[in-house]
């Protein structure tokens, strides 16, 4: 089933949006005067911060009158990435990071269950043709998380679209679902 | 004036190559636009080596 995007305003991140190259930092190394930092730039990914919180953190953060406390800002914005869902098939989709990842048949059942999103780590995104976003999968195990103002500095140039209302509820309520499973033992 | 052939003066002459409003050449097809989708990609790691010096 087709998705719903819209352009979205680009006065506050919202959870939803779908932004382009976003880097993820790994680690940074430093001894003895020799730096090392490592990142990972990732094609795409959508937002998965509660939209109520990028709001608060927005009105407070930016707000004329400087508030008495910093209680409603964020630390950090939660992201998860978006592979293709053509890599995914192929459990190819980080292979330049060197992993490599189970693959999943398209064509058979398997391949049915993701994109139903009947699988509770995934979640399918087919977007429109007018979109120039390809096929893509959200997978929830590898969310991480950003910072608030990088990603405000991203809005102006790597800001792609926004999932309407509903299809991003669904991401959402979806990922919320997978982060609280139990998982009981065998 | 009336019954006069007015004689048409004209710097060209017409040839039998030229066609009429009838046959006109068939325009050529827009050109196809390969449009690039994003998430074609995937996941990359850039390592940033540097080294740090204090200044004296």
């Amino acid at each position: 089933m087709l998705i719903r995007v819209r352009r979205g305003d680009r006065k506050r991140v919202h959870q939803g949006d779908i932004f382009r190259d976003v880097e993820m930092i790994e680690y940074v190394f430093e001894k003895a005067g020799a730096l090392e930092v490592s990142k990972v730039v990732f094609p795409l990914v959508v937002v998965l911060t509660q939209d109520c919180d990028l709001e608060q953190d927005h009105r407070f953060r930016w707000a004329l009158k400087t508030k008495p406390t910093q209680d409603k800002w964020l630390i950090s914005v939660l992201v998860a990435p978006l592979y293709n869902v053509e890599h995914v098939y192929e459990g190819k989709h980080l292979s330049d990071l060197g992993m490599t990842m189970e693959p999943i048949n398209g064509r058979s059942t398997p391949g049915g269950y993701l994109r139903n999103n009947e699988r509770p780590r995934y979640h399918f995104l087919s977007f429109p043709p007018s979109e120039p976003i390809a096929d893509s999968v959200v997978d929830f195990k590898h969310y991480f998380s950003v910072n608030g103002q990088y990603l405000r500095r991203l809005r102006k140039t790597n800001f792609v679209c926004q999932l309407a209302p509903l299809f991003r509820e669904d991401v959402s309520q979806r990922f919320s679902a997978y982060l609280a499973r139990i998982g009981l033992p065998d | 004036m009336p019954g006069e052939q007015n004689e048409v003066k004209s710097d060209y002459t017409r040839t039998e190559t030229a066609t009429s409003a009838g046959s006109r050449p068939t325009p050529e097809p827009p050109p196809r636009v390969e449009i690039e989708k994003y998430g074609s990609g995937k996941p990359r790691r850039v390592v940033i080596r540097a080294r740090i010096t204090r200044a004296d």
